[in-house]
C-alpha cells in the first residue's frame, strides 16, 4: 500500500467538542490508523505542524491573532483543508459577541464582571490580541471542505474521512446531516 | 409630527376607511391613502386597522413592513425617493442626490429633524428614458439636473406643498419612437368589444349540454366569446411580461374551469428596471388596454377586472380613473355593456414598492392585501388565483394586443413576427443612446437593428430583458429578439463604450438583494452572497477562488430558488463573467486568497484597548 496520509487537526476558537466526536469512531481509530497517520493534533499532543500534511481539519472559528497565524499555517501545508463544525462554519457560539463591542466584552469580563480584583483589561504581549469579530474560517483562508454539525457526529466524521480517503467524493448523505 | 389624538387626524382615517368595504383585502390599499395622508402609518394606526378590517395586527404590521413605500417611522411632508437604476446613475443621479441633501441639510435615507422633507433612494421607477428622475411625495419628477435640484431645494425650503410646483417639473413624455401594426393606427374604443360581441359564440359544446340552465359555464358559452377565443388562438399571441405562455390556452383554461367568478388581472407592476412600456400604454392606449381587459371578461365569463399598478405610476391615478368613468359611461363598461347581457367592470389595485409583486402569483397576494410572497405555482391561477377562483392574470401589453386582435383579427397579427412568436412586441431602449423610448418592432428584430435606429450602435454591451435578462457583447448583436433566441420583456439598457460593465453589476446585484422577499434560503442568502462578493472584487480582494463560489452560489440559486427572482438574480453575474471577464480580472490583485476585510485593522480596537504596539499586535496581508 502507498505511504499513509498524513492528517493535522487543531482546535481553534472552538470548544473540543467536535475533536470529542471524532474520538467517537471508537474503535474504527484502528482502521482509521491503517489509512492515515496523524500529524499535529490535540489527539497525539504534538505541538508543531509537520511541512507536509495531506489533510488539515480545523474545528473552531477566529477569535484572535493567533488564530489567524494557526490557520494560515494549516492552510500553507495542508493540501486539503477542512472546517469542522457549527464554529468553523459560521463562527458558532463564540461569534455571540459579534453583537457587541470588544470594549464592552472586555470591560463586562475585566472591569466590572462580578467578583473582579485588581480591574484591568489583560495586555501582557505573551497573550494573542481579539479581533473585534470572530469569523469563521473561509472569511480568512481558502477552505476545501465543509463538514456541518455541531458536532459533526463520529459517523459523519467516519464517512466523510474513510470517502475522502479513498479518493471519492466526499458529501455527506442525508441522514448524516439531518440533525432533529 | 403627528399623533391619532387630533381630531381632523382621526376623521381623515374614518374618511379613508369609509370609501371601503372594510374586508381584509383593502388593507394595503388603506394602507397606502394612509402613508399618503400622514406621510407614515403610525403605530396607533395599525391596531385600529387590525379590528376594522378584521385581520391579525401581526399581518398588519407584516404588510407595512414589506412593501417599501411604507413605513412606521415618519416621513417628512415631502419624501423625495430618486430612482437608482443604472441608468440613472450613469446619468449622475446619485451626485444630484448627494446636493440635494447637502443643500437641504439632510442625510440620504433619513428625515430631516423638522420633519419637512425625506430623501431616498428606490429602484428604477420606469422613467428611464428621461433619467435621472425621482419621486416627489410619489410623483415623478424627470430629466434632473442641478439646477432643478436647486429649484426643488429653495420649494422645499419655502414650504411650497409639490402640488403647486412648477408643471415643468413634473412633465413625463411618453415617445413612441417607432410604432408599427399595433399601434400605429389608434383603435376607437369600443371596436374591439364590438366585434367580440358581434362574433358571436358556437353551439354548445357536446360536454356542456347536460349543464343546468342556471349553470355559469352555460351561461357565458351561450354567451359566446368562442369566437373571439378563436382569434386568439389564430393570432398565436404569446403573454408580453416575459414568459410567453400562450394566452388563448390561458383563456379557454378559466373559460372551461370551475364554474362560479372568474377574474381579468392586469399587471401593471413593470418593477424590471429599464421597462417603461405600460407607462408609455397606460398613458397613451388605456382604453385599449381596459378593452382587451373587457374583451378578456366576455371570452372567460368574468365580471370584474383589476388593474394592479406600481405606485410609481400613481401621477396617472386620475386620467385612468378618468378613462374608466369615460367607458362606463360609453357603455363599455358596467353592466349591459353595449346593450347586451354582459357585465365587466375594472377596480384599480396599488402596489407600494415591490418588485417581486410582478411575479403572478405574488401580484395575486399583494391584491388580496397580503404581503407580495409568491407560492409555488401549483395550482396555476388560472384554475386557482385571485380569491382562490379562476383568475387570468395577462400583462398590459397583452391585453392591449387581445384588443387589436379582436378588432383586426388573429391572421392580421399573425401575419408579422417569426414562428414561435408572433406579432408586434414594444421595447423599451433607454442607457447611452440617442433616441431612448418605446419603439414597435415585429419579433425577430435584431438587436443590431434596433440599436441602429435608436443611435446605439457604438454600445460595448446592452442589457436584454432587464437585470433578470441577458448580458450581451457586441459580438451577439446580430441576435434576434424572439423567444427562440433573445427572449425578452421588451427591455434595452444600452452601455456606451466607455462605461465601466462591473458598476452594471454592482447596481443590478444590490438591485435583487433588496427586491428579493427573502421566503426561501436560496435567494435571500444568495443575492447577499452574491453582493458581498461583488463589494470583494470592488475593493480589489477578489481571487480565482472567490469566483469559483460565485458561480457555485450562481448555480444554486439558479436550481434551487423558489420563485424567477431568484432564479435568474445571478444571470448578470454568470453572464458578466463569461462574455467580460475582463471587469472581474481587471480587479484581482492577487491569485492567492485574501479576505475581504482588513485583518490588521481588525486588531485596532484591541490595540487601542491594551496600548499594546509590539509586532505581535499586528497581522500582515501576506505571510508564510
Amino acid at each position: 500500500m502507498a505511504e499513509k496520509l498524513k492528517i493535522a487537526t487543531c482546535s481553534l476558537a472552538g470548544c473540543f467538542g467536535c475533536h470529542m466526536s471524532f474520538l467517537d469512531i471508537d474503535e474504527r481509530l484502528i482502521d482509521l490508523l491503517e489509512l492515515v497517520e496523524f500529524d499535529r493534533s490535540p489527539i497525539n499532543d504534538i505541538k508543531h505542524l509537520g511541512p507536509a500534511v495531506d489533510l488539515g481539519l480545523i474545528e473552531g472559528g477566529v477569535c484572535n491573532a493567533d488564530n489567524v497565524h494557526v490557520l494560515r499555517q494549516f492552510r500553507d501545508r495542508c493540501r486539503v483543508l477542512v472546517a469542522v463544525g457549527e464554529c468553523g462554519i459560521t463562527g458558532g457560539v463564540p461569534s455571540m459577541r459579534n453583537s457587541f463591542t470588544l470594549k464592552q466584552c472586555l470591560e463586562e469580563s475585566y472591569i466590572r464582571g462580578a467578583g473582579v480584583e485588581c480591574a484591568h483589561i489583560p495586555d501582557d504581549p505573551e497573550l494573542p490580541l481579539l479581533l473585534n469579530k470572530v469569523r469563521p474560517l473561509h472569511h480568512i483562508v481558502k477552505i476545501d471542505y465543509f463538514l456541518p454539525g455541531c458536532p459533526p457526529s463520529a459517523d459523519a466524521f467516519w464517512h466523510f474521512l474513510t470517502e475522502l480517503v479513498a479518493g471519492r467524493d466526499p458529501s455527506l448523505p442525508p441522514a448524516l446531516i439531518h440533525f432533529d | 409630527m403627528f399623533h391619532v389624538d387630533s381630531a381632523s387626524q382621526e376623521e381623515t382615517l374614518h374618511a379613508i376607511l369609509e370609501k371601503r368595504q372594510g374586508g381584509p383585502r383593502d388593507l394595503l390599499q388603506v394602507l397606502i391613502e394612509i402613508q399618503h395622508a400622514f406621510h407614515h402609518v403610525p403605530p396607533k394606526v395599525l391596531s385600529i386597522l387590525a379590528e376594522r378590517l378584521q385581520v391579525p395586527l401581526v399581518r398588519v404590521k407584516g404588510v407595512v413592513s414589506f412593501y417599501s413605500f411604507l413605513s412606521v417611522e415618519p416621513q417628512g411632508e415631502v419624501v423625495i425617493h430618486f430612482s437608482d437604476n443604472i441608468t440613472d446613475q450613469m446619468l449622475g443621479n446619485r451626485k444630484l442626490a448627494s446636493l440635494l441633501c447637502a443643500r437641504l441639510g439632510v442625510r440620504l435615507g433619513e428625515t430631516r429633524k423638522d420633519g419637512r422633507v425625506s430623501v431616498h433612494l428606490t429602484s428604477c421607477t420606469g422613467m428611464c428614458d428621461q433619467g435621472p428622475a425621482a419621486l416627489v411625495n410619489y410623483v415623478p419628477v424627470t430629466r434632473l439636473d442641478a439646477p432643478r435640484i436647486e429649484g426643488m431645494a429653495n420649494l422645499i425650503e419655502a414650504g411650497v406643498p409639490p402640488e403647486d410646483w412648477p408643471k415643468e417639473f413634473f412633465a413625463v413624455e411618453t415617445p413612441m419612437r417607432r410604432s408599427d401594426v399595433m399601434f400605429r393606427t389608434p383603435m376607437a374604443p369600443g371596436a374591439g368589444l364590438r366585434a367580440s360581441l358581434e362574433r358571436g359564440g358556437e353551439r354548445l359544446p357536446a360536454w356542456a349540454e347536460d349543464l343546468a340552465p342556471s349553470d355559469a359555464r352555460r351561461h357565458h358559452l351561450e354567451r359566446g366569446g368562442a369566437e373571439t377565443l378563436k382569434e386568439i388562438y389564430r393570432s398565436e399571441l404569446r403573454g408580453r411580461g416575459g414568459a410567453g405562455f400562450k394566452t388563448a390556452i390561458k383563456w379557454e383554461s378559466v373559460r372551461s374551469g370551475e364554474m362560479g367568478s372568474r377574474y381579468v388581472l392586469c399587471n401593471a407592476d413593470e418593477g424590471e428596471p429599464g421597462t417603461f412600456k405600460d407607462r408609455v400604454l397606460l398613458t397613451g392606449y388605456a382604453d385599449t388596454v381596459f378593452e382587451g381587459m373587457t374583451i378578456c371578461g366576455h371570452v372567460v365569463g368574468s365580471k370584474l377586472g383589476i388593474l394592479y399598478i406600481r405606485q410609481e405610476y400613481w401621477y396617472l391615478k386620475q386620467h385612468l380613473e378618468g378613462v374608466l368613468s369615460r367607458r362606463r359611461e360609453a357603455g363599455l363598461l358596467g353592466d349591459g355593456i353595449l346593450g347586451t347581457d354582459l357585465d365587466f367592470d375594472i377596480e384599480i389595485h396599488w402596489g407600494a414598492g415591490a418588485y417581486i409583486c410582478g411575479m403572478e402569483t405574488a401580484m395575486i397576494k399583494s391584491i388580496e392585501g397580503r404581503r407580495g410572497i409568491p407560492r409555488r405555482r401549483w395550482p396555476l391561477p388560472v384554475h386557482m388565483g385571485y380569491m382562490k377562483k379562476p383568475t387570468v392574470v395577462n400583462n398590459v401589453e397583452t391585453f392591449a394586443a387581445a384588443a387589436l386582435i379582436s378588432a383586426r383579427g388573429g391572421g392580421w397579427f399573425a401575419y408579422n413576427g417569426t414562428a414561435q412568436s408572433s406579432g408586434t412586441k414594444l421595447f423599451c431602449v433607454s442607457g447611452d443612446c440617442v433616441r431612448p423610448g418605446v419603439y414597435e418592432y415585429p419579433w425577430g428584430v435584431s438587436l443590431r437593428e434596433l440599436l441602429r435606429d435608436c443611435g446605439g450602435l457604438d454600445a460595448q454591451a446592452a442589457q436584454v430583458g432587464g437585470p433578470s435578462g441577458i448580458m450581451v457583447s457586441r459580438d451577439e448583436f446580430d441576435r434576434s429578439i424572439c423567444f427562440e433566441d433573445l427572449a425578452s420583456t421588451g427591455t434595452l439598457m444600452v452601455f456606451g463604450p466607455r462605461r465601466d460593465l462591473f458598476n452594471v453589476v454592482k447596481n443590478f446585484v444590490g438591485f435583487f438583494q433588496h427586491e428579493s422577499c427573502g421566503l426561501c434560503t436560496p435567494c435571500r442568502v444568495g443575492t447577499t452572497l452574491l453582493a458581498n462578493y461583488v463589494k470583494k472584487f470592488d475593493q480589489g480582494c477578489g481571487s480565482p477562488v472567490d469566483l469559483g463560489e460565485i458561480e457555485h452560489i450562481a448555480k444554486v440559486m439558479r436550481t434551487m430558488a423558489h420563485c424567477g427572482l431568484g432564479q435568474t438574480a445571478n444571470l448578470h453575474i454568470t453572464d458578466s463573467l463569461r462574455k467580460f471577464p475582463d471587469i472581474w480580472n481587471s480587479r484581482m490583485r492577487t491569485t492567492r486568497f485574501i479576505p475581504a476585510f482588513d485583518l490588521d485593522g481588525a486588531l485596532e480596537e484591541a490595540r487601542e484597548l491594551t496600548g499594546r504596539t509590539d509586532d505581535a499586535a499586528h497581522l500582515s496581508l501576506e505571510e508564510a
